[in-house]
C-alpha cells in the first residue's frame, strides 16, 4: 500500500523545501487542528510564500493520444503513441491516463511509471506508461488500438504560481514557505491559511481566484460576471487592505 | 485507506456499511453504495434514489422517554420494507418541540400504508429529546442506497458520487466523491474551461457542463468540481470532482 492516505502531521512540518522528495507527489498530510496539506514538485521558478498556486496548463501534445495495441482486461501497462510533444521520464508519475472516447466507458487509471519519449514526432513515437501495482485495466471491451487517451500529470507536480489572470489550470494551493525551483514542499488545500488578496472583501463571504493580480484571490461575487466563474477556493476570516495578505479558509480540497 | 484496485471491483453481496469512505493514498474519496434496479454506466454522476414526499414530516406514533432506542412513526403514502432505511437517518422536525436531533438508523420494521413503522436507532444511541405524539420526523434512507444515475434535466436527489466501472443491477462499488475523476462532457451551450467549476448537465444523463454563474437556473445546480482539460462534448474528460 504504500503511504498512509492522509499523514499525520505535527506542526511546522509544513514549511521548508526538500531537493529530494520525501513522499509521493500528492501526498495528503493533516496537522492537528485540520489544515490539509499536499506534497507538491515547483516548477522551474522559485517559488513565494502564501500565494495561490496552480498546475501547469495541460500540454495540448499528450490529450488525445492514440493508443498502439489494444487494451485487454488484465493488462497493466498503456502503450501509446505520441506525435507532438517530448515525455521526460516519469512526469506522469502519480499522474492518471484516461479513456477519452463514449465507447471506450470512460475508464480512469493512476500511473506508476512512464518511459521517455526524448522529443515528439509527426508520424508519433511509441511509449509506455504502467499503472499502480496491483491495478489491472479490467475493461469488458477491449479498447481498439487507434483509440485515444489523455494523459494527464499530478495536479501538484511543477505548479505555477497563478498568473495575473483567470487560474488557467487547476488550483493546487498556497505554500506556506518559499520552496525553490524544482524543489519539493508542502502546499496548503484546506484549512485557516494567509495569503495575498486583492480587493475589498467580505467577512465570512467566499473568495476566488483573483482575475488580476498574480497568486492572490478576490472576493467572490456572484452577481459578477465572468470573474465569479473562477469559482469558491475558500472563505474569508478576516478582512485586509487590499495587496496585503490575508487570512482565509482554504477550501480546494 | 484502500488500494489502488479497489475502486475498480464490485460485489453482488454488501462487504462494507452504505456510505463506507475509502481514501486512497492520492487522497481521492469514495463512497461504499448499492445500486438500484438499471446497470450503473462508469464515470457517470449519480444520485441517490428517488424518494418523493412520503417519507417527509410524518406522525411520531407513540411517544418515546429519554435514552429509548426506537421511534416508531406512521407511514403515509407509501409502504416500508424491512431495513429500508437501515444505515439511513432520522430527523426531528419541529422547531417548537424538539432541537433538530438527527439520528442514524440501525434497522426497521415493515410496515403496510398506513402502519407502523419502528425504527431501532444504532448501538449506543439513545433519544436525547423526549419525542410525544404530536411531533414529527422525516426519514431518509443512506444517500447511497440504491442509486441511479442522474436523470437528464437536473438531479433529483442529492449528487452522490461517480463510479469508475459498471455497476450491475443490485450490485455493490464504489463511487468516487473527491479528487481527479472522469465523466461525460456536456459541452452543448459552453465548452468547459480549464481550472473552473462544473456542474450537473442539464443535456445529458449523468453528464458535467460549465459552471457559468450567470447561467439563470443551471448555475443553481452548483458546483461538482473543476475542469482539468476542456475536454469534447459527449466524450469523457477528467475533472477534481468535489462533492465531498
Amino acid at each position: 500500500m504504500g503511504f498512509p492516505a492522509v499523514i499525520q502531521g505535527n506542526e511546522g512540518d509544513q514549511f521548508g523545501d526538500q531537493v529530494t522528495a520525501l513522499y509521493p507527489l500528492g501526498q495528503k498530510m493533516m496537522l492537528p487542528d485540520g489544515r490539509v496539506f499536499r506534497y507538491a514538485l515547483m516548477g522551474g521558478t522559485i517559488g513565494v510564500a502564501n500565494k495561490l498556486y496552480q498546475s501547469e496548463v495541460p500540454l495540448a501534445g499528450w490529450l488525445a493520444e492514440a493508443i498502439i495495441t489494444a487494451i485487454g482486461k488484465q493488462d497493466t501497462r498503456i502503450d501509446g503513441v505520441n506525435s507532438s510533444q517530448a515525455i521526460p521520464a516519469n512526469v506522469f508519475d502519480e499522474g492518471y491516463v484516461m479513456l477519452e472516447e463514449t465507447d471506450d466507458l470512460g475508464a480512469i487509471w493512476q500511473v506508476k511509471e512512464n518511459e521517455i519519449v526524448a522529443s515528439g514526432a509527426p508520424g508519433g513515437v511509441a511509449h509506455a506508461l504502467r499503472l499502480k501495482d496491483g491495478v489491472t485495466a479490467g475493461v469488458i471491451v477491449a479498447v481498439a488500438a487507434g483509440n485515444v487517451v489523455d494523459l494527464i500529470k499530478n495536479a501538484w507536480r511543477d505548479i505555477i504560481i497563478k498568473p495575473a489572470s483567470d487560474q488557467t489550470a487547476l488550483v493546487a494551493g498556497v505554500p506556506p514557505s518559499i520552496i525553490a525551483a524544482s524543489d519539493w514542499g508542502w502546499c496548503q488545500t484546506r484549512g485557516v491559511a494567509s495569503c495575498l488578496v486583492e480587493g475589498t472583501t467580505v467577512i465570512a463571504e467566499e473568495l476566488r481566484p483573483s482575475a488580476t493580480v498574480a497568486g492572490a484571490v478576490a472576493r467572490l461575487d456572484y452577481g459578477a460576471a465572468d470573474v465569479a466563474d473562477n469559482g469558491p477556493c475558500g472563505r474569508c476570516i478576516e478582512v485586509a487592505p487590499d495587496a496585503d495578505f490575508c487570512l482565509i479558509f482554504l477550501t480546494i480540497d | 485507506m484502500g488500494i489502488q484496485a479497489a475502486p475498480y471491483h464490485t460485489h453482488s453481496n454488501q462487504r462494507f456499511p452504505l456510505g463506507q469512505v475509502m481514501e486512497l493514498p492520492d487522497g481521492r474519496i469514495y463512497r461504499y453504495a448499492e445500486n438500484g434496479a438499471v446497470a450503473l454506466a462508469a464515470a457517470k454522476l449519480c444520485q441517490t434514489m428517488a424518494l418523493g414526499a412520503n417519507f417527509d414530516t410524518l406522525a411520531i406514533q407513540a411517544a418515546r422517554a429519554v435514552g429509548t432506542t426506537t421511534i416508531p412513526f406512521t407511514t403515509s403514502g407509501s409502504t416500508v420494507a424491512e431495513n429500508q432505511f437501515a444505515d439511513g437517518t432520522v430527523v426531528v422536525e419541529d422547531v417548537a418541540l424538539n432541537l433538530g436531533e438527527i439520528y442514524p438508523v440501525k434497522s426497521n420494521t415493515s410496515a403496510a400504508d398506513p402502519a407502523t413503522c419502528t425504527l431501532t436507532l444504532h448501538d449506543g444511541v439513545t433519544v436525547l429529546n423526549a419525542l410525544t405524539t404530536t411531533g414529527k420526523v422525516t426519514v431518509r434512507v443512506n444517500p447511497w442506497k440504491q442509486v441511479i444515475v442522474v436523470p437528464t434535466v437536473a438531479p433529483s436527489q442529492m449528487v452522490v458520487g461517480v463510479p469508475q466501472v459498471i455497476v450491475g443491477i443490485s450490485a455493490y462499488g464504489w463511487l468516487q466523491t473527491h479528487g481527479v475523476c472522469n465523466v461525460v462532457v456536456d459541452a452543448t451551450v459552453t465548452a468547459w474551461v480549464i481550472g473552473q467549476g462544473v456542474r450537473p448537465s442539464e443535456d445529458d444523463a449523468g453528464g458535467a457542463a460549465f459552471l457559468d454563474f450567470d447561467e439563470a437556473a443551471q448555475a443553481d445546480k452548483g458546483l461538482i468540481g473543476f475542469a482539468i482539460i476542456a475536454g469534447t462534448d459527449l466524450d469523457f474528460a477528467p475533472i477534481f470532482l468535489r462533492i465531498e
